[in-house]
């Protein structure tokens, strides 16, 4: 890893986002505390956190599988960080108590991590670095276990639970949709360094590398520029500044339609588009358009 | 007959005719009364089993007891760290799992015989302690309590590590991290979530070293000189010098017993956790 440097606000949602690889975990893993980095600074609440051991550093963790204590109930899981903190007992009944109504697990207390569902598994661990009230909370890939529809329902519970929690969220993902619609930030990772950090907005719609671009989204590069496909137009009429091309073929995707088209200096250029907007057949004429200010150039 | 028949047959025959029915012979046995030159002879009496409570051969179950408790949890002790080790050591796993194994090229007996000459008052211990003159008479390593303790810890111990570390290298390394991460050190990572993890591997390693240790035979003979006399000498010395067959059969018998009070009493702890 080389010349990953960022900073993230107190209660931001950050994202580290990039493909496998990239080392967004080894990031991650280094402000735990889990791994040494051979140079560079990490600071915390401005202190450096240099040689400090994971277990000293006010930071905590949403592992991949949850990394839960097989041989412990879901109110003993919760309550290991505050138990290595020495509270008194009565505190720690009560912020348990208080993180499990969070994760809505209240009256699964006594149940053993593998006498739930993997959501569930999923909220205990959310829990147990949350009732430590940690300065950041990091979590790797956590939606990543669970099945589609459950993921979906996952990702507002964990935005909801960073708004009313206050916590400053690290979440490493390599799904790019994950990352841009939960975040207030996101940094896009590629083979060991930074690509670019910005709001959702901004590194989806002024992308600085074509890794970037393309990481996040489909691209048309057309004249040395990107464009989405989103942002094409399509019409069967010439206007002003349109470009002549021939529909290739249409792919169906559920929610909307990819048109692939042809220009005539040889370039392929997609348009999505609402199934019902499309009525282009394939080999047919057809002009497209789109607004400068959608348009973006890397280098 | 079905194939799986077929395949129970053998083993099954096995069993049958060299255990079940030598232990009903044992049975048996331990109801008779003595023959003047060994052997048994009627009538029927259960003489035998109250000799037991003899407080001289109390004594000797009462030892066996303790001697086999305390190796075993020097066992416990001994291989716990050892195999916790292995089970991090990545690619040099295969080689020590394999010098743990390496006294088993090599005959009990033989092995018992090189701790003998170690520690005997002209062995190299006591030899290179007296020429270096840190001590002028020789130190009592052999023919002990302590000397059978060792010989057992030796013996046994790679019968702890094993299945201690089959427990411990499944143990998922997220967990260490998971306590490190909320605040255990790693002292109190290994004691609150390894031992507890892996209490199923050290209930397999405790029966594994417990039960030979309670029949031990061999190694209190020779280490401990005939001094130390363990259930497994008193049997043999039934069936040999005392000549009295129902006595040793009966023992033999409480001793089994014994050992399934202590695999049932483990067995169920060991559910209880799983």
């Amino acid at each position: 890893m080389n010349g990953v440097s960022f900073a993230i606000g107190h209660g931001e949602f950050f994202s580290l986002v990039g493909p496998s690889g990239c080392g967004k975990t080894t990031t991650l893993r280094l402000i735990a505390g889990f791994e040494e980095p051979t140079s560079g600074q990490l600071l915390l609440d401005g202190h450096s956190v240099e040689g400090l051991p994971a277990y000293q550093r006010d930071v905590s963790t949403v592992f991949q599988n949850y990394a839960l204590f097989p041989h412990l109930t879901v109110a003993q899981n919760v309550a290991f960080g505050l138990e290595r903190r020495g509270r008194p007992q009565n505190e720690i009944t009560d912020k348990v108590g208080r993180a499990l109504e969070l994760v809505h697990l209240s009256g699964k207390e006594a149940r053993l991590p593998n006498q739930i569902s993997g959501g569930e598994r999923q909220r205990v661990a959310l829990a147990r670095s949350l009732v430590l009230e940690p300065k950041v909370l990091l979590l790797d890939e956590p939606l990543s276990a669970l099945d589609a529809k459950l993921r979906k329902e996952m990702r507002h519970e964990l935005k909801n639970l960073q708004r009313r929690t206050g916590i400053a969220f690290l979440f490493v993902t390599h799904d790019q949709e994950e990352a841009l619609s939960l975040s207030d930030r996101v940094a896009i990772m590629n083979l060991g360094s930074l690509e670019q950090l910005g709001t959702p907005q901004e590194v989806y719609r002024t992308p600085k590398t074509r890794f970037v671009a393309e990481f996040l989204g489909n691209v048309n590069w057309l004249r040395g520029a990107g464009v989405r496909p989103e942002a094409v137009r399509v019409s069967r009429a010439a206007c002003e500044g349109a470009s002549a091309a021939v529909v290739e073929a249409q792919t169906f995707l559920g929610n909307c339609v990819h048109l692939r088209t042809k220009l005539e200096d040889g370039s392929a250029c997609t348009a999505e588009m609402a199934q019902q907007e499309c009525d282009f057949q394939a080999g047919e004429r057809v002009y497209l358009s789109w607004n400068t200010a959608d348009e973006f150039r890397v280098p | 007959m079905k194939l799986r028949t077929w395949f129970l047959a053998p083993g099954a025959l096995v069993m049958v005719g060299l255990f079940f029915l030598p232990l009903l012979i044992v049975l048996a046995y331990s109801f008779l009364s003595r023959g003047a030159y060994g052997g048994v002879l009627l009538p029927w009496t259960i003489d035998s089993y109250a000799r037991i409570f003899d407080s001289l051969y109390l004594a000797i179950l009462w030892r066996s007891v303790w001697i086999a408790a305390v190796s075993t949890a020097l066992c416990l002790l001994l291989a716990f760290p050892l195999a916790l080790y292995i089970s991090r050591a990545g690619a040099r796993k295969t080689l020590l799992l394999n010098l743990v194994m390496l006294p088993f090229w090599t005959s009990f007996l033989i092995r018992t015989y090189a701790w003998m000459f170690l520690l005997r008052d002209t062995g190299l211990i006591n030899t290179v302690l007296q020429g270096l003159h840190v001590i002028h008479e020789p130190l009592p390593l052999l023919f002990n309590t302590g000397a059978v303790i060792l010989g057992l810890v030796y013996g046994y111990l790679p019968f702890m590590v094993l299945p201690l570390y089959a427990t411990l290298e499944k143990l998922d390394p997220a967990l260490l991290d998971a306590a490190a991460d909320l605040g255990a050190s790693p002292v109190v990572a290994v004691w609150r979530v390894v031992v507890p993890i892996s209490k199923p591997g050290m209930m397999a390693g405790c029966l594994l070293v417990f039960i030979p240790c309670l029949g031990a035979y061999l190694t209190p003979d020779l280490m401990g000189g005939g001094k130390t006399v363990m259930i497994g000498n008193l049997v043999q010395n039934q069936f040999t010098t005392s000549r009295d067959w129902p006595f040793g059969a009966a023992i033999s018998l409480l001793l089994m017993g014994m050992v399934l009070l202590v695999m049932r009493v483990l067995g169920d702890k060991g559910e209880e956790l799983l």
